[in-house]
């Protein structure tokens, strides 16, 4: 369609998604790729199933299409009614993948999420032959596309950190006060704490290494402990903090979160399904060397850093937690490739290959 | 099968994991490779259909409470139990589109087995 001589309309490129939060990865790149869609001249509103904060507003206000090249970018991590609205709004329609972690992992745990998940990948080869573009922000989720059938499938990698970003809250002083002076050591793992991200695994290494090797140790796990049946779990694994020096933080401000990357001595992930990984991307951003299980957008997220291994056994990890903490050239050397990655990560121009791709 | 991945070439992955096995060895850590939690099968149709039995019950919505997600648990009491009936209600609705798929999927690979 010829643009704009008739039609005084900007074109408009907007985003649905099920949940918009900015404090998670998805609401924080449809923050991203609003501003550059913002700089590249485009109308471009975030609307959301459930709206958490502003700016997003609710799916229902989302306007109808007026120029044939409109566009809506869909961000795709599972089943939700964004899903119905994108599928009529006819245009052009983009599909961006951020992965539906397999139902397995809920099983037991959470038969919501099981039910979510697994209609979220069971509609998702049926808006292949409507999208007009179908990106994913890792060659992982990229690969899963394309075998539901987006034989097209493109990678637009997750956007840096500081992309387009507002000046971050300085950490919160509390934290680094009560835990980041003392001598002890501060393992580290970011993330909601569901059962494909494994915390129970990190708990399990952890007191492994606790108890053989550093009993001032501290492990803090922070995110979102939002399945019931699973945050028991983990609460009696964890046990009294004072004891085995577990602490579930929970979800936190950006000023706290900041804070426990300050304080850390080590990142520990042994998650199992990983569609990109930013808090690996945060960990190099604040220079805590990493050691995490090779699964899934893991590796490809490290690039050519990061202490990857391929077992998930408490004694192996603990002695390899050892040998990070203590072993001060292999610090050096891990955080020296971790600084390569960043810049890799940092240098990518994220806004110039959006606006190509949506040209 | 290594144990540390052969991808930062910074670091001498062999010789680390020679070290640190050694290391696990002396102190008796060798494990099996474990399973884990949440690594079990899909959701065949034999678990839905059981768990479609207990969200049928709205006598067993106590007992569901503990794994039907977080919806409803900030909630004061009758929101709390409103939302965990709209859940359950929910959960019972995408359970029953799941199994008749299955069924539907079953059906259409017996006629498919059939022709040829």
């Amino acid at each position: 369609m010829k643009p704009a001589a008739t039609d005084p309309a900007p074109r408009a490129v907007h985003q649905v998604l099920a949940v918009f939060d900015p404090d998670d990865a998805q609401g924080a790149e449809a923050l991203k790729i609003r501003e550059a869609l913002a700089r590249g001249g485009l109308a471009s509103e975030i609307y959301a199933e459930v709206p958490l904060r502003p700016p997003a507003l609710p799916l229902s206000l989302l306007p109808p299409r007026k120029r044939g090249d409109d566009t809506l970018v869909y961000h795709y991590s599972i089943g939700s009614g964004a899903g119905e609205v994108f599928r009529r709004y006819g245009g052009r329609q983009v599909l961006l993948y951020h992965n539906v972690t397999p139902e397995r992992f809920f099983r037991g745990w959470d038969d919501a999420a099981m039910l979510e998940c697994r209609r979220g990948r069971r509609l998702l080869p049926t808006f292949a032959a409507s999208a007009w573009r179908a990106l994913a922000d890792s060659e992982f989720n990229a690969g899963e596309l394309r075998r539901a059938g987006f034989a097209e499938a493109q990678v637009l990698p997750y956007p840096s950190i500081e992309e387009g970003s507002e000046p971050e809250p300085e950490p919160d002083r509390e934290i680094v006060g009560r835990f980041g002076s003392d001598g002890e050591t501060n393992v580290l793992f970011v993330g909601r704490m569901v059962p494909n991200k494994r915390p129970d695994a990190a708990i399990a290494a952890f007191a492994r290494y606790r108890e053989a090797f550093d009993p001032g140790a501290r492990l803090f796990l922070v995110g979102e402990t939002a399945v019931p049946s699973y945050r028991d779990l983990l609460r009696e694994r964890a046990g009294d903090p004072r004891r085995t020096g577990v602490r579930l933080a929970g979800k936190v401000s950006p000023a706290r979160l900041r804070a426990y990357y300050r304080i850390a001595d080590l990142f520990l992930c042994l998650s199992e399904h990983e569609g990109f990984g930013v808090p690996l991307v945060e960990s190099m951003r604040a220079r805590v060397p990493v050691l995490a299980a090779a699964a899934a957008a893991v590796p490809e997220t490290l690039g050519g850093a990061g202490f990857l291994i391929e077992r998930r056994d408490p004694g192996f990890t603990a002695a390899c937690m050892r040998r990070i903490l203590t072993d001060r050239p292999l610090r050096e050397r891990l955080l020296a490739a971790q600084d390569r990655r960043l810049e890799e990560i940092r240098a990518y121009p994220f806004a110039e290959r959006l606006l190509e791709l949506l040209a | 099968m290594a144990w540390i991945r052969r991808n930062n070439p910074e670091i001498d992955a062999e010789r680390l994991e020679r070290e640190i096995l050694e290391e696990v060895r002396r102190r008796g850590w060798e494990e099996p490779p474990e399973t884990g939690e949440g690594t079990a099968e899909g959701a065949e149709r034999g678990y839905l259909l059981s768990l479609l039995d207990h969200y049928a019950e709205p006598g067993r919505d106590e007992l569901l409470s503990g794994r039907s997600g977080a919806a409803g648990r900030a909630l004061r009491p009758l929101l709390k139990l409103w939302g965990r009936l709209q859940r359950n209600q929910r959960i019972f609705n995408l359970l029953v589109v799941e199994i008749l798929r299955s069924q539907e999927e079953e059906r259409r690979g017996r006629d498919e087995a059939g022709r040829d």
